[in-house]
């Protein structure tokens, strides 16, 4: 589908694909830390930043993931960016500015827009890599994992990863399905791009109408076939797949802690290395 | 008016690193009015094929004339794409699911009103069309969503037909429905062809192909067989097993009566009434 945000699973038997599915939510979780923290000085952050990049460049190429991809799934946010901008200029007032005419432009609201701008790239690039080379159902089973230890202060966490991979299995379905509506009411004359406010909502709603319809007549459906075989959502379940560890997975994740706890340190102990330099 | 494929190819996700290619090198004239069947196994790309008739899919390569207008490959939007979808309508795979609006009657005008028919005229249109698919009157202000399965069917094709297109475009448009009917609904078909639209019919009944198709195309594995008199191309074994498709039953007793020694009139029986009506004219002539 050419609308969804975050990346396909695609089947490449890559060094990425490999690697255990818990192992990868972790290093997901802990590149987004590493991408939010902060680092001695500005010039710092941007170094790391441009690290993170690097990796990013070096992860996608291993997993075959295009740069188009990744370019795709920044595009709508060109809009947020320029309007973050603005509220930025307008808003921020503080440190040095320079002047378009009598107008103030303070630096720190640029850099406030750059920060943002850079995070949400690397944010996206790491999701995206994760998606493209996990398939859903071991996201699931990963998220299941970690969310174990719950089940004794009798959360009900087999139900929700449950949910959850059935929200996930649905995902390509629905947007198939909307596809699918969207051409048919395409070759009823409606017009998904252009005309007035108007005729736009009637567009949307004459798509949103019978996706909702379509989607509860599928989960009630869905239900009574599980229902049919026998399901019981508070039954003990085994699993066909077992996830193990597996070397490269430990020593990736040595790596990882490696890189996450230098950067941790480096950020607590606030080191500009270019106060060195300078 | 022609309706033109020139070396049509299409590839789903072509930029994607899983491409699937649908459709190749299909190349055809069909001269208006015509009742053209599409034949082919599932996944063969039948559906693929028809929605580049009315710009849904852009071909990948080549291009598509319809009446006067050409659907190619440029990534441009087409100015006139509102004039083409209501020249060629195209009835979907399983329509009953388009339906959205409060009532039957509302949402057989809405294509019509968005050709920009002024509400009465849509209204009239809509009337007229639901009459045609057999949905009584009673049942105009019902929501669609009260309807039975073959019920929506119709509503759905009655929401093309009040847009009145040059070329009517249909998938399936009988699958799931009882055979009576399919029959009546197939029957209206043949009649608006005889009125002068032009009719598009996928189909895997091979009944319906022999009884109304004026002339079938082939499709195996995205690439067009061939386009044949429904008459002839269930004689040809080889073309049928190549593109995996059965021959009507009634094909099959012809074959057999003719290898038995009787001599009937292929040309003939395109049914079970006009099979009668041979063996009738053979009794007679023996007699
Ligand atoms: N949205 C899509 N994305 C990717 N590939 C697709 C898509 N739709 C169809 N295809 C592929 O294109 C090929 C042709 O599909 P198409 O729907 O045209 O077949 P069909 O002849 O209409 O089959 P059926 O008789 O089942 O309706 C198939 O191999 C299918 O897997
Ligand atoms: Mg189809």
């Amino acid at each position: 589908m050419k609308a969804l945000p975050i990346g396909r699973y695609t089947n490449y038997d890559t060094f990425l694909n490999r690697l255990d599915a818990r192992f990868k939510l972790l290093a997901m979780i802990l590149f987004m830390v590493v991408v939010f923290i902060h680092f001695g000085s500005r010039a710092m952050d941007f170094t790391f930043y441009g690290l993170l990049m690097v990796m990013v460049l070096v992860f996608m190429r291993i997993a075959h993931i295009r740069i188009r991809q990744l370019l795709r799934a920044i595009k709508p946010m060109w809009f947020m960016m320029i309007f973050l901008l603005i509220i930025n200029v307008l808003v921020v007032q503080t440190g040095e500015a320079f002047y378009i005419g009598d107008f103030p432009i303070h630096y720190d609201a640029l850099f406030n827009t750059l920060y943002t701008f850079v995070r949400l790239i690397l944010m996206l690039a790491f999701s995206l890599i994760l998606t493209a080379t996990t398939k859903p159902m071991d996201l699931t089973y990963a998220l299941e994992w970690y969310l174990h230890p719950l089940t004794f202060i009798k959360v009900p966490v087999h139900i929700i990863a449950m949910v959850i991979s059935l929200a996930l299995r649905f995902i390509p379905t629905l947007l198939e399905e909307a596809d699918r509506f969207m051409k048919a009411q395409a070759s009823r004359g409606v017009d998904f791009e252009n005309g007035k406010l108007r005729e736009k909502v009637r567009a949307i709603i004459s798509l949103i109408i019978p996706l909702f319809v379509s989607a509860i007549q599928r989960s009630t459906d869905l239900a009574d076939a599980m229902e049919v075989r026998g399901y019981d959502p508070n039954g003990k379940r085994t699993r066909y797949r077992i996830m193990h560890f597996a070397k490269r997975d430990v020593l990736s994740l040595f790596f990882l802690l490696a890189f996450f706890g230098g950067m941790l340190a480096l950020s607590i102990c606030g080191i500009d290395f270019y106060a060195f330099i300078l | 008016m022609p309706l033109m494929f020139d070396h049509v190819y299409y590839t789903y996700d072509a930029s994607s690193p899983l491409p699937s290619k649908a459709i190749e090198d299909i190349h055809f004239t069909l001269n208006e009015p015509f009742f053209c069947g599409i034949i082919g196994q599932t996944g063969s790309g039948k559906s693929t094929l028809v929605q580049q008739i009315n710009a849904l899919l852009r071909p990948t390569q080549g291009k598509v004339i319809v009446g006067e207008f050409v659907v190619d490959s440029s990534k441009k939007k087409m100015k006139e794409i509102k004039s083409l979808r209501k020249y060629a309508g195209l009835v979907f795979q399983f329509a009953e699911y388009q339906l959205f609006e409060e009532t039957v009657l509302k949402d057989v005008s809405f294509g019509p009103k968005n050709f920009k028919e002024n509400e009465e005229v849509a209204v009239e249109k809509a009337k007229k069309a639901l009459k045609k698919v057999g949905i009584p009157e009673e049942y105009f202000s019902k929501s669609p969503f009260e309807l039975s399965g073959g019920e929506k069917r119709r509503v759905a094709i009655a929401g093309l037909l009040a847009m009145e297109p040059q070329i009517l475009i249909l998938d399936e448009p009988t699958a799931g429905l009882d055979p009576k009917g399919a029959q009546e609904i197939l029957a209206l078909f043949y009649d608006l062809y005889q009125n002068g639209t032009s009719i598009l019919l996928i189909t895997h009944d091979m009944n319906v192909v022999l009884k109304y198709c004026t002339s079938v195309m082939v499709l195996h594995q995205g690439k067009l067989l061939g386009m044949y008199s429904p008459l002839d191309v269930f004689y040809q074994k080889e073309l049928l097993s190549e593109a995996e498709i059965d021959a009507p039953d009634l094909i099959c007793l012809v074959e057999q009566m003719e290898k038995k020694g009787f001599s009937l009139n292929r040309q003939n029986i395109r049914d079970i009434e006009s099979f009668v009506a041979e063996i009738k004219k053979m009794k007679g002539e023996v007699k």
